[in-house]
């Protein structure tokens, strides 16, 4: 009896032995596994989209080889050279814009502009800001800005590992001064301004006319190669001056869209400037109408 | 060991290893996770601040390219989200946020086109840190982000904390509910050895229940079951014995009667000057007699050990086998003053010899215990069967009595047949060798008169030649 009251003792304290060694061994493979995993490395890719070539509207100075320079930008005031996108191809890149998706930066592939290239390529686009008096030149001073760009896609929930077409990147390069903020979406293939947004801060004395929008609008549509399908239309409102257009045969919208107030007969001063496409209808106010301001006709 | 025992332990053992296997498993699946989603963030955001830097280098290309301006590079990190380095081309550290002794192992090998990144420990903190290589026109760097990632060690260490603290509340709560476990599945197991305690006492009517589908119940109903067979073999072994006894009494019994003629007869050739013929006639009774022992004692042992029932029965002359039993009688007859009447209707009945003799030789020796004189044996065809009756006119049996005289061992007035050297088995054995020849024994009796008794046999195939 005394053997067996021996050995049922000597089980219970292997037991508890056990218990607690393991709890020490255990703790002490996390710990080095924790001391593995902390001194650790990894190599990723610099992934990038395909250098697929695009649609066949794209002109012969698009390449695939990396090696290449990337194409020459166009002349902004002759928009005739340089790659352009269908109109297919516009919609689609709207569509893509406009859905459920996931961003993810890249860096150029073969046939995409470089970041130098696309900021001054939007440093271009602003001008037609100052060109219809919307914006005084003297606040586009690029010196004293500060710039900012990067490189993305906007790729769909569920197919957020692989990259489209590069037709679809597009640079986000952002102007920031005392005086406003500066935010265009550039594609990263023709170099041509898909969206912009601009909010003035700390000049308030900027004016707008109805004809300054309109002018704004057909400049933003010719530079993508768009014509307009039924005419620009124009709002007035207290807050909101916009124009806007049918494009595509009808399948989307440009529009441009300010908020602001009027500050004196026939001005209205600006705080913000929205450009961008569309397949969605701009819902703009139309309810006032402004003594003095012109409606735009076709 | 006993089961509690092992039970206790092999069950403590199962937990803790599960415990901590499961711990383990957690801790570093979450551990590595949690570092995987760093990295990945990292990266990412290493993305943005390589962009951040570019477009900085951009904007100052002018001044950046004469020489590797520190001030420039200060401007740079303050829109990074970690802490920056930068290197030349040939890894000389031109600008760093992180510590002097901070070893850039990082460095040994960044292909192009890729992210290199690296987990490491700087001034007791731990940092993931990404490195690429950053081109701008005629600038080459090598760009490093460190991002501090001591919140995810921290966090590893308290989910490490809070295991052991659930670890081993765990195991005590678990060995408490093992020692009930334990106690109740080993309930079962002593109601089992109490039970077989018992029946080593002889309760043999203890048996088990068996509720439920288990081993255990399938254990009682074994157990019951073994009981039942050993309860059985008891009976069947006492039953044995009492049997084996009966045997030695009852043959005991039986050879007083044969011996008794055998006596006599050899006492009156002993004491008497007889004639050739009658010391024949002595000699052939004293040998018959000699000879029906010899044959009853097997034949008793059938009957009552063995329980023995299929003895073959042979065809006698009804008158030839009551001269025959009347002619071993004779001594005790003269013993006792008694005398033998037969009435006896010739025919062939079926009997089995020496036990049907033992039969008669009972039913006549306890008539003439009774007290009875004159003992009528009449024989007589009924029908498709012999009827045998024997009449005495002794005291008779009270009618109280009748129903038990078959009994082993029984006795009416044990004081006179003990008197009379009776041991109270000669109807029992009478009974059962009525039995053998398909009859019982009829018995009817009136105090003070004498008493009848009767059975029938079989009628057998030898034709009467009268």
């Amino acid at each position: 009896m005394n053997k067996q009251k021996a050995f049922t003792a000597m089980g219970i304290i292997l037991s508890f032995v056990i218990a607690i060694g393991g709890w020490v061994l255990t703790s002490t493979l996390i710990d080095m596994r924790s001391d593995a995993l902390l001194s650790a490395s990894g190599i990723t890719l610099m992934n990038a989209p395909d250098a697929r070539l695009p649609e066949s509207s794209i002109s012969s100075t698009a390449v695939d080889d990396p090696n290449v320079e990337a194409p020459m930008l166009p002349d902004y005031a002759q928009n005739t050279d340089g790659p352009t996108l269908s109109e297919n191809e516009i919609i689609s890149i709207i569509k893509n814009l406009e859905s459920p998706t996931i961003e993810r930066l890249h860096e150029p592939s073969a046939g995409q502009i470089t970041m130098e290239q696309a900021i001054e390529s939007g440093q271009a686009w602003c001008s037609v800001f100052s060109e219809s008096g919307i914006i005084p030149a003297e606040l586009f001073n690029w010196e004293d800005m500060r710039i900012n760009a990067y490189l993305s896609q906007r790729l769909p929930l569920d197919q957020s590992e692989q990259f489209l077409n590069p037709i679809y990147s597009y640079w986000t390069v952002t102007y920031s001064s005392v005086y406003m903020d500066t935010n265009l979406d550039i594609n990263a293939v023709t170099g041509k301004v898909l969206k912009a947004n601009i909010a003035l801060h700390s000049y308030p004395q900027t004016a707008l006319y109805p004809n300054a929008i309109k002018n704004v609008l057909v400049r933003f549509i010719d530079d993508l190669g768009l014509d307009s399908y039924d005419g620009i239309k124009t709002t007035n409102d207290i807050i909101d001056l916009s124009a806007y257009t049918l494009i595509a045969d009808g399948e989307a919208w440009a529009v441009v869209n300010t908020t602001g107030r009027v500050a004196t007969e026939g001005t209205y001063v600006v705080s913000n400037i929205h450009v961008y496409l569309s397949m969605q209808e701009p819902q703009l106010y139309r309810s006032y109408s402004i003594e003095g301001i012109d409606e735009i006709e076709d | 060991m006993r089961l509690f025992a092992k039970l206790f332990i092999c069950a403590t053992l199962v937990i803790c290893i599960a415990l901590l296997v499961s711990g383990y498993l957690l801790i570093t699946f979450s551990h590595e996770r949690a570092l995987s989603r760093e990295a990945e963030r990292a990266i990412n955001q290493y993305q943005y601040d390589k962009f951040t830097a570019q477009a900085g280098l951009i904007a100052n290309v002018d001044t950046f390219s004469e020489e590797f301006s520190e001030r420039v590079l200060q401007q740079l990190s303050a829109d990074a989200s970690g802490l920056l380095a930068f290197f030349t081309e040939n890894k000389t550290l031109l600008y760093s946020e992180l510590p002097a002794q901070t070893d850039f192992i990082i460095l040994s090998d960044v292909p192009d086109n890729s992210y290199v990144h690296q987990f490491q420990e700087v001034d007791g903190g731990s940092y993931i840190m990404v490195c690429s290589k950053l081109t701008q026109g005629n600038v080459k760097l090598y760009f490093l982000v460190a991002t501090d990632i001591s919140d995810v060690v921290a966090q590893k260490e308290q989910m490490a904390q809070s295991f052991v603290k659930v670890y081993f509340i765990t195991l005590l709560l678990s060995v408490a509910v093992i020692l009930i476990l334990s106690a109740f599945i080993t309930r079962p197991i002593k109601r089992v050895i109490r039970a077989a305690a018992d029946i080593a006492r002889g309760q043999y009517n203890e048996r088990l229940p068996t509720k439920g589908g288990d081993e255990i119940s399938e254990l009682s109903k074994s157990f019951n079951i073994m009981t039942d067979a050993v309860e059985d073999k008891i009976v069947e072994l006492e039953e044995s014995a009492r049997q084996k006894e009966d045997f030695v009494a009852n043959f005991a019994h039986e050879l007083k009667t044969p011996l008794t003629s055998v006596i006599g007869y050899a006492d009156m050739l002993y004491q008497k000057s007889l004639p050739l013929e009658q010391v024949k006639d002595a000699a052939s009774y004293i040998l018959s007699e000699g000879l029906r022992l010899e044959s009853l004692s097997l034949k008793l042992l059938d009957l009552i050990v063995l329980n023995r029932q299929d003895f073959v029965l042979e065809d006698m002359r009804s008158d030839e086998l009551f001269e025959n039993i009347a002619g071993s009688l004779k001594p005790l007859l003269e013993e006792r003053k008694a005398s033998l009447i037969p009435k006896i209707d010739p025919a062939s009945v079926m009997v089995e010899y020496d036990l049907f003799k033992t039969l008669m030789l009972n039913l006549i020796d306890n008539a003439t215990k009774a007290g009875g004189h004159n003992i009528k044996i009449v024989g007589s065809q009924n029908g498709s069967r012999y009827s045998v009756s024997v009449n005495d006119d002794g005291r008779g049996i009270p009618e109280t009595e009748l129903s038990k005289i078959t009994e082993a061992f029984y006795m009416v007035d044990k004081s006179r047949s003990r008197k009379q050297h009776g041991a109270g088995l000669g109807l029992s054995l009478a009974a059962k060798i009525a039995k053998v020849h398909g009859s019982t024994l009829e018995f009817s009796s009136i105090e003070g008169i004498g008493t009848i008794v009767k059975l029938d046999l079989a009628l057998g195939g030898i034709e009467d030649n009268e």
